[in-house]
């Protein structure tokens, strides 16, 4: 494990929040944990910015909230894609392959 | 979809707030708990655990804040509660906002009177459609010696120049003519009230060519011009006045100096005609009767209908598009040459030579002339008191928000950021502001009625959005200034040091006092320039009254009369010998 976690790269944290999503429905600790594991560690989103994130998805249609109680018999909200969410995810993770590469490119250019 | 989506869920947020913020809460404190029951796990106890995921992630509260400054309702929400803080401000000092207020009501209220004044004399187009286009025609030398004439020579044209000049389709697409039935006012029966009303006879294509729409029935064909037909065209405000705006006017009679005539259509609301500075009440078809001579002249040979010596038909001419007024000059003038010598016989070539013009119909046309300069500076002087007025409630913003300076302070200190500080101090501005625009307003309103009852121009002095846009412009330009005008001494002030001063020995800035000297010195200046400019004008009225006249005034009585008011010429006559005469004898005793 790394010893620093790095900041979200700017706009990339919604696309991040669907794809955890596309995985399973996750209440809100579900999917910063989910960031943090599956980034082995290099990203740790803090709650407000992942709320906002949460909060921003949802006006936009992407993802879905439901109460729904948690294994210690409380309740969280749990996040699920909608289908417009899914659309969004794949064109979204298809724009940042292309610009992903296109920088690499220009980085190891000589 | 999303839109909607996101404005219903921002409504909510603002108008179910209370749930909203529960619900926000319950997963926050979610969050948390889960948090820190993964600490736990590793062998923290509870207290621990929700301490270390609160130095990780921030107070719950901070949260709470980011997630709900997120959406735009949260500004909405902002902005009310500004709003409502500084309603609860200025609340606290009425003696204040009253000045405030007021001062700026006067300044604002005295540019719009004044603007709306200047538009209407010397901006504002006939409530026509595409206006540009039209022009009145001209003759700055006067019609051809010999002739028939009004009064009005730069203006009036022959009947053979109008049919002449109609014929030129490549210049005009229409060119209308128009002559008043009196100077003043005309006889008028509807059923068995006799009144006077001002009447103008136009050609057939007058309500066509000007593109005049109808509230009721139909305007003039060119049958009604040559056919002379006895129909008649009430105005919009005559129709008010006279009938009530009853839809059964349409088909009474109206007898016009004993003529009877149809009423067949009334104009739309806002077309007052097109004499200089007054209304028209109605309108008839050009008539070839001599009772109904133009201008209410004695019929003679020079002076009746068709006669080509009688000079007395004003002309309007909506130009083709594209065609300009030197192109249309140069192909109209030989046309008017010849038509304006028919009738006349072989010129002497040493006469005086008729020339044609253009003038436009932006305003009120011979008013333009004359009001152009007093009025520009007039608005120049009400800019100046805008300009005062706007110094004088900045400067008391700046005093006010000095004695602020530890009210600002303690907010600083319990973490109010500068940049709420400043939203705050502009939203008081803007409130202040908008009273006083508000006032402003209504002070507009009185003080137009006030000029156009003081100037007898009929055609009122409308408020329309190019004055509303300009004052809009000048109040937020104003709430601009006056927002930042004491953003500096409250803001740049250290906190700490207010925090300890004692409120008798407030702090003081050595910059700020400056940027307030700026401000006194210039408002001092200004007041000097309207002090004297104020001075000079009524040092020169009063030089009007007090200036030696050169002949003795003790007793003297000056009077007017108004003959020409009277329905015939003999009448006329008749008058003039009975009161004036009695008049002329009474005095000598």
């Amino acid at each position: 494990m790394p010893d620093k976690s790095s900041d979200v790269v700017q706009g990339t944290l919604d696309m991040l929040v669907l794809k955890t999503l596309a995985l399973e429905p996750m209440h809100g600790y579900g999917i910063s944990v989910r960031i943090e594991q599956m980034s082995r560690g290099v990203f740790h989103p803090n709650a407000g910015s992942l709320f906002l994130a949460i909060q921003r998805l949802q006006r936009d249609g992407l993802i879905d909230g439901e109460w729904k109680p948690t294994e210690n018999n409380r309740r969280a909200r749990y996040y699920v894609l909608t289908k417009k969410g899914r659309q969004r995810l794949s064109s979204e993770t298809r724009e940042w392959g292309r610009q992903a590469a296109a920088i690499a490119r220009i980085l190891e250019a000589s | 979809m999303s839109l909607l989506r996101n404005l219903g869920s921002g409504l909510r947020s603002l108008f179910r707030k209370e749930q909203v913020n529960r619900e926000l809460d319950e997963e926050l404190g979610e969050y948390l708990e889960l948090a820190a029951a993964e600490k736990m796990k590793q062998g923290m106890n509870r207290q621990d655990a929700l301490r270390a995921v609160r130095l990780e992630g921030g107070s719950l509260d901070g949260t709470k804040e980011i997630v709900r400054s997120g959406g735009w309702e949260s500004v909405v929400d902002t902005l009310w509660r500004d709003l409502l803080f500084a309603v609860r401000m200025l609340r606290k000092s009425p003696g204040f906002m009253l000045v405030a207020m007021l001062t700026l009501a006067l300044g604002i209220g005295g540019n719009t009177a004044v603007f709306s004044v200047m538009n209407t004399v010397l901006l504002r187009y006939l409530p026509l459609p595409n206006p540009q286009q039209l022009v009145f025609l001209r003759l700055p030398n006067g019609p051809p010696d010999g002739v028939g004439t009004t009064g009005d020579d730069d203006k009036s044209f022959s009947y053979p120049v109008f049919e002449a000049l109609r014929k030129e389709h490549a210049v005009f697409s229409d060119l209308m003519a128009y002559m008043p039935l009196a100077v003043d006012k005309v006889a008028v029966r509807i059923g068995e009230d006799p009144e006077e009303a001002e009447g103008d006879m136009v050609s057939g294509n007058f309500f066509s060519g000007l593109g005049v729409s109808f509230t009721r029935g139909r305007g003039f064909a060119l049958e009604d011009e040559t056919a002379h037909a006895s129909v008649v065209v009430l105005s919009y405000s005559y129709w008010t006045i006279r009938f009530g705006r009853s839809p059964s006017a349409i088909g009474q009679t109206i007898y016009v100096k004993g003529v009877p005539f149809t009423v067949i259509g009334v104009t739309a609301q806002g077309f007052y005609g097109l004499e200089p500075a007054s209304s028209t009440d109605f309108w008839i078809p050009l008539q070839n009767r001599p009772e109904l001579n133009a201008w209410d002249e004695e019929p003679s040979q020079n002076t009746l209908y068709g006669s080509p010596k009688w000079w007395c038909i004003q002309l309007i001419g909506r130009f083709v598009p594209g065609v300009t007024q030197s192109q249309a000059l140069e192909k109209l003038d030989p046309v008017f040459q010849s038509a304006a010598l028919v009738g006349l016989g072989t010129p002497d070539p040493k006469a005086k030579k008729s020339i044609l013009a253009f003038s436009s119909t932006q305003g009120i046309q011979g008013m333009r002339d004359d009001y152009q300069k007093p009025i520009q500076i007039l608005l120049a002087m009400v800019g100046l008191v805008l300009a005062i007025a706007c110094a004088n409630v900045s400067t008391l913003l700046v005093g006010r928000n000095a004695t602020r300076a530890r009210e600002f302070s303690v907010r600083i200190a319990l973490g109010a950021g500068r940049s709420r500080l400043l939203r705050q101090m502009l939203t008081e501005s803007f409130l202040l502001v908008a009273g006083g625009t508000a006032l402003g307003w209504m002070f507009a309103i009185s003080g137009s009625r006030a000029l156009a009852a003081w100037s007898g121009v009929e055609i009122p002095f409308v408020l329309d959005s190019r004055v509303l846009l300009s004052t809009l412009a000048i109040s937020i330009s104003c709430a601009i200034v006056f927002g930042l005008a004491p953003l500096r001494s409250a803001v740049s002030v250290p906190v700490g040091v207010t925090l300890k001063t004692s409120n008798a020995t407030a702090y003081r800035d050595q910059r700020s006092s400056w940027s307030g000297k700026v401000v006194v010195a210039s408002q001092m200046a200004l007041c000097l320039i309207l002090l004297v400019g104020s001075g000079l004008l009524v040092r020169s009225l009063r030089n009007y009254q007090t200036l030696p006249l050169g002949l003795r005034v003790d007793g003297l009585l000056v009077f007017g009369t108004d003959p020409l008011l009277s329905a015939q010429r003999r009448g006329k006559g008749a008058f003039l010998s009975k009161s004036a005469c009695p008049l002329a004898c009474s005095s000598r005793r």
